[in-house]
């Protein structure tokens, strides 16, 4: 898991999150208590209607902070 | 080289905001280093799956939670398994067996990825299946130091090298490339599909070998780099 697909959930029809999903968004920076991985949602019938927001990570532009 | 295959090789060699040679080159050394910490600690009666969580926590002790790939160690058979295919479940390592380490972490913006087998006991053959996985690697990076070959040409050569050494070269496993995160958007298929020569630092060379008959294989993986880097 990268950790790319980051997003933020309202819902409470999801599963809880694998240790291993809970461990990566508790690493991540700048997340919230809502967070979840889009890669680790299992899609089916219960979940239609699901409302997910992108939550995506900070992008870091090393060639303009040396430039700096 | 033609106008038009500079353009590809440009497109497909291109980086990220956050790319330097010297984090690419720090990634490497913090990959490998773990896949020596978890090898010393694979011992013989562990389980597969154990294995692959005490790698998962090695990875996260040294600050590797986020992978661009999944973490693998595989034991015994599954070391013929191909990337992304799991492994039989429950595989314990015996006294004499061979299991490799194949990690694909990303720390902070940039990317690593690093493959290495290890043999546990005195089997000959198997010991043997690793290290000619490493020196079929050695062959092909160095065809690729000292000539313009392809990428395309160069897993041409490895699979006759392979055949050549007594082994199947399994070209799932045929080399991509690396950069910071994620190289998955710039370019994210084989280097044995290009034309061109690759570059060094942007991409890996992956030799998967599996041996025909004992069922049993063996993996190593490293950054494309000339000979000063592997001192």
């Amino acid at each position: 898991m990268c950790g790319a697909c980051r997003v933020s959930v309202e819902d409470d029809r999801l599963a809880e999150p694998s240790p291993s999903e809970a461990r990566l968004l508790r690493y991540l920076k700048q997340g919230s208590a809502n967070n979840r991985l889009a890669c680790q949602i299992l899609l089916d019938e219960n979940l239609s209607g699901l409302r997910i927001t992108p939550d995506p990570l900070p992008v870091r532009n090393i060639q303009q902070e040396n430039a700096r | 080289m033609s106008a038009v295959l500079e353009d590809k090789q440009a497109e497909l060699e291109g980086v990220g905001p956050a790319f330097t040679k010297e984090q690419m080159l720090s990634m490497r050394a913090k990959t490998r280093g773990v896949i020596h910490q978890i090898a010393a600690a694979v011992k013989p009666g562990m389980v597969e799956e154990d294995a692959v969580a005490m790698a998962k926590d090695m990875l996260a002790a040294k600050d590797m939670v986020r992978g661009w790939h999944d973490v693998y160690v595989r034991f015994g058979a599954n070391t013929l398994k191909t990337f992304g295919a799991d492994s039989d479940p429950g595989v314990v390592l015996k006294e004499n067996d061979i299991f490799f380490i194949d990690i694909g972490p990303v720390w902070e913006d940039w990317e690593g990825d690093g493959g290495d087998t290890f043999v546990v006991g005195d089997d000959a053959e198997m010991k043997k299946c690793a290290a000619d996985a490493k020196a079929l690697f050695h062959t092909v990076r160095h065809k690729w130091e000292s000539t313009g070959m392809s990428g395309k040409a160069l897993y041409e050569f490895a699979v006759a090298e392979a055949e050549a050494m007594g082994w199947e070269l399994n070209m799932d496993l045929s080399g991509h490339r690396l950069s910071d995160f994620p190289h998955a958007a710039i370019y994210d298929g084989p280097m044995a599909d290009v034309d061109f020569k690759p570059s060094p630092l942007l991409w890996v060379l992956e030799i998967h070998i599996r041996h025909k008959i004992a069922g049993y294989g063996a993996f190593f993986e490293d950054m494309l780099l000339d000979d000063s880097y592997f001192a």
